[in-house]
C-alpha cells in the first residue's frame, strides 16, 4: 500500500469526518474571497468614477452639500463667476483647469432639459498664462501640466473624458448622447433654444451618467438667456494631486473665502471607509474561521489519531517509520486543504459575483489570483492543524497498541 | 516732354513696366485703404495700443467697473508710478461696460474679471503682468521686461511651445537638435526658436532667471511649454529624441491622464 492509497482509504471510510473539517474550511475560505472580491472591485469603480470625474477639487457655494452637487450639480444657490478669474489670476502652483458650470432646468418642446453652462479653457488659459513667474519653474513630477494645441484634447469630444472643452462659440451647442438620440440630432444640425438658433457643434459618446441627458452651452449664453446672472453653481478644479495634498485647497479657500472647498478624497472618504470597514470585516471573518476551523481540523486529526491506533500501530509493526506516519497525516491535511481552499474560492467568487451589484451596487467577476491565496490559506491552517496530532500519531509505541487490542 | 517719356518707355519696352506699376500703385492703394479702414474702426484704446507698440511701448489697460476706492487707488497708483516713464509707457483707463471698447474687452476675456484690474502689455503684445485690485511700485518694475522674454512670453501665451538657444556669441548656428525638432512635422507649427547671445547686457536679468551663465563655452537650450513651465535646460548639445523625451514626460505630469499614483 502506498502513502496515495491509504489516504484515499481514510478518507473515504470516514466521509462524516471528512466532510466536517471540510466544511469549516470551505466557510473560511468563502468569506474571505467573497468580501475581498466585492471590495477590490468596489475599490476598482470608485477609482473609475474619479477617473470620470476628472476634476479633484470642488468649489461650491457655502450652503450647499455634496448631495446637491451629485444630484445633477443642480442647487438654488450659486457663486460669481468672477471667482473663477480670481483662481486663475492668483497663480497657484498645482492649478491644472478650472471649470465653472452653470445647470438651469428648462423645457424644449416640453421635455424637461438641464441646460448646462460651460466655459471654454482656452478663456481660462488664457488667464492662467499671463502669470509671468511661473515660466522659469522647472517642471517637475506633478508640479505643473505642460497645455500645447493639440488637436485631439481640443476636439469638442474631449468634453466627456475631461469633463472641460478648449473651444466653444457662443451659439454652439454640445449634445448628451440620450438627448442626441431621442431628438435625432447630428453635428452640424440647428437647434432652437429659448428663443434663439444654436449650431450642433458635437455630440457626445455615452457615458452612463446624467450628462447623456444635457445640453452644454456656454456659459455666458446660458447665463444671458436664462437671466441667471454673472454667477455658477460650482467651479470644479483639476488640481495637481501634490499640490491638493500640501495646502493648495487652503490656499485657494483663502481666495475665495466666501465658498465651500471640497477634495475628492472628502467625497470618496465615506466610500473608502466603507471598503476598509469590509476588508477589516472580511480579516475579522478569516481570523475567526480560521480559529474555528483549525481547531475543528486538530479536533478531528486527533480523534483520528485515537481511532486509529491499532491500524497506525500495525502500520509500524510493519516498518513504517514515524516519518512516514507524520507524513501521511499531513499529506491529508493538505489534500483537504487544497481541496476546501479551492471549494470556498469557487463558491466566495460566485457567491461575490450574485451579491456584489445586489449589496454593494458594483459589478464583479472572479479574481484568480485569490484562488492561490485562498488554497495557500486553507493549506497552512490544516498543516498547522494536523501538525501536532501527526506528531503524537508518530509517537505511538506498536506494542502498547497492539496490548490495547 | 511727354513725347519724350513716352517715346523713351516705348523704346525701352517700357509700357509692360508702366501697366506692372499701375497695377502695383492700385494694390497698393487697395492695402492702404484696408489698413485705413482697420485702424479707423478701432477704439480708442486699441489705437492707443497700436501707437505705444510702434514706438515700442508698454501699455498699461487698466479695466474697470465701478469708480469705487480701489478702481481710483489703482490709477492714482498707475499715475504716480508710471508719470517718469512717459517716454517708454503708455496708460489708458477702459470701462468694460463702455460699448465702444467691448471688442478689447472680449479680446482680453475680462468681462467677468474680478475688478479693477491692470494688464501691462510689452510692445510686442506679450502679457507681462496682471494686477487684481492693488498694484504698487514693485508689481510695475517687474512687468518690465526683455525683449527675449517678451518674446517667449508671448509664444507661450499663444499656447505655443519655445526652444530658447542661449548662444556663447552673436550669430552663432543654431543647435542641430533644435533644428531637427523644428522639423518635426507634429511640431513645426507648435513650437518657436528664440535666439540670443549670452553677452547682451538687456538680457542678463532674464538670463539670471533662468539660470543661464552669461559666460559660457557652449550654448544652451531652454526648453519652455505653455502656460510657463521649464520643461527642460541642456548645455552643450541637445538631440532632437531628448527633447521629444523630456517633453512627453512633461505631456504625462497630471491632470485626467497623470495623477494615477495619487489616487
Amino acid at each position: 500500500m502506498t502513502m496515495r492509497s491509504i489516504i484515499w482509504k481514510e478518507l473515504r471510510e470516514r466521509p462524516t469526518a471528512m466532510i466536517a473539517s471540510l466544511l469549516a474550511i470551505v466557510l473560511s475560505v468563502t468569506a474571505l474571497v467573497a468580501i475581498r472580491n466585492v471590495t477590490i472591485f468596489s475599490e476598482k469603480e470608485v477609482a473609475g468614477k474619479l477617473d470620470k470625474l476628472g476634476a479633484n477639487v470642488l468649489i461650491l457655494p457655502k450652503g450647499v452639500t455634496l448631495q446637491d452637487y451629485y444630484s445633477a450639480d443642480m442647487q438654488a444657490e450659486t457663486i460669481p463667476e468672477e471667482h473663477v478669474a480670481e483662481l486663475a489670476l492668483s497663480g497657484l502652483t498645482g492649478v491644472e483647469a478650472i471649470s465653472p458650470k452653470l445647470c438651469v432646468p428648462i423645457t424644449i418642446e416640453g421635455r424637461n432639459v438641464i441646460l448646462t453652462g460651460i466655459l471654454p479653457q482656452a478663456e481660462v488659459q488664457k488667464m492662467a498664462s499671463w502669470q509671468g513667474g511661473m515660466l522659469f519653474k522647472k517642471h517637475e513630477g506633478c508640479k505643473a501640466k505642460i497645455n500645447v494645441v493639440d488637436e485631439k484634447s481640443d476636439a469638442p469630444e474631449a468634453l466627456a473624458e475631461r469633463r472641460s472643452l478648449q473651444d466653444l462659440g457662443e451659439n454652439e451647442v454640445i449634445l448628451g448622447s440620450d438627448y442626441a438620440a431621442t431628438n435625432g440630432l447630428a453635428p452640424g444640425d440647428s437647434l432652437e433654444l429659448l428663443g434663439e438658433k444654436f449650431a450642433v457643434l458635437t455630440t457626445l459618446p455615452e457615458t452612463g451618467t446624467v450628462d447623456d441627458g444635457r445640453v452644454f452651452a456656454h456659459l455666458h449664453t446660458v447665463q444671458r438667456l436664462t437671466k441667471s446672472g454673472e454667477v455658477v453653481n460650482i467651479i470644479e478644479v483639476v488640481g495637481c494631486c501634490e499640490d491638493v495634498a500640501n495646502g493648495l485647497v487652503s490656499k485657494m479657500q483663502t481666495i475665495l473665502p466666501d465658498t465651500k472647498i471640497v477634495t475628492i478624497a472628502n467625497v470618496v472618504e465615506t466610500q473608502i471607509s466603507i471598503n476598509r470597514m469590509m476588508t477589516n470585516l472580511s480579516y475579522l471573518f478569516l481570523a475567526i474561521l480560521i480559529a474555528v476551523g483549525g481547531a475543528s481540523m486538530a479536533s478531528a486529526s486527533f480523534a483520528n489519531v485515537i481511532e486509529r491506533r491499532r491500524e497506525i500501530g500495525t502500520l509500524m509493526a510493519l516498518g513504517a517509520t514515524p516519518r512516514f506516519v507524520t507524513q501521511l497525516f499531513l499529506a491529508k491535511a493538505v489534500l483537504l486543504g487544497l481541496a476546501g481552499g479551492l471549494t470556498g474560492y469557487i463558491v466566495g467568487s460566485v457567491l461575490a459575483v450574485f451579491l456584489g451589484p445586489a449589496f454593494a451596487d458594483v459589478s464583479v467577476l472572479p479574481i484568480p489570483s485569490l484562488a492561490l491565496v485562498a488554497a495557500g490559506t486553507a493549506v497552512l491552517v490544516t498543516l498547522i492543524a494536523s501538525y501536532f496530532p501527526a506528531r503524537q500519531a508518530a509517537k505511538l509505541d506498536p506494542c502498547i497498541c497492539f496490548k490495547e487490542v | 516732354m511727354f513725347k519724350f517719356s513716352a517715346s523713351v518707355l516705348h523704346k525701352r519696352k517700357g509700357i509692360p513696366l508702366l501697366v506692372i506699376c499701375a497695377f502695383a500703385t492700385t494694390f497698393t492703394g487697395v492695402g492702404t485703404a484696408q489698413e485705413v479702414q482697420r485702424v479707423a474702426s478701432l477704439s480708442k484704446v486699441e489705437t492707443s495700443r497700436a501707437a505705444a507698440s510702434k514706438q515700442n511701448k508698454y501699455t498699461f489697460i487698466m479695466f474697470w467697473k465701478n469708480q469705487d476706492d480701489a478702481t481710483k487707488a489703482m490709477w492714482n497708483n498707475l499715475q504716480q508710478n508710471l508719470s517718469d516713464k512717459t517716454d517708454k509707457t503708455t496708460v489708458v483707463a477702459v470701462n468694460t461696460n463702455d460699448p465702444a471698447e467691448a471688442n478689447l474687452v472680449k479680446e482680453y476675456g475680462v468681462s467677468r474679471a474680478p475688478m479693477p484690474l491692470t494688464l501691462a502689455l510689452a510692445p510686442n503684445g506679450a502679457i507681462t503682468g496682471s494686477f487684481v485690485k492693488q498694484i504698487n511700485a514693485d508689481y510695475i518694475d517687474q512687468s518690465f521686461v526683455s525683449p527675449a522674454k517678451s518674446r517667449c512670453m508671448l509664444t507661450l501665451q499663444s499656447r505655443k511651445m519655445v526652444l530658447l538657444c542661449v548662444s556663447p556669441a552673436a550669430n552663432a548656428q543654431m543647435p542641430k537638435g533644435v533644428e531637427n525638432f523644428k522639423s518635426i512635422p507634429c511640431y513645426k507649427d507648435v513650437v518657436e526658436v528664440v535666439t540670443l547671445s549670452a553677452g547682451e547686457s538687456a538680457e542678463a536679468s532674464f538670463l539670471k532667471e533662468l539660470e543661464v551663465p552669461q559666460q559660457n563655452n557652449y550654448t544652451t537650450v531652454v526648453f519652455m511649454a505653455p502656460p510657463g513651465v521649464m520643461v527642460g535646460k541642456y548645455t552643450g548639445s541637445v538631440t532632437q529624441d531628448q527633447l521629444i523625451a523630456e517633453l512627453k514626460k512633461a505631456g504625462k505630469s497630471c491632470g485626467v491622464d497623470g495623477c494615477k499614483h495619487c489616487k
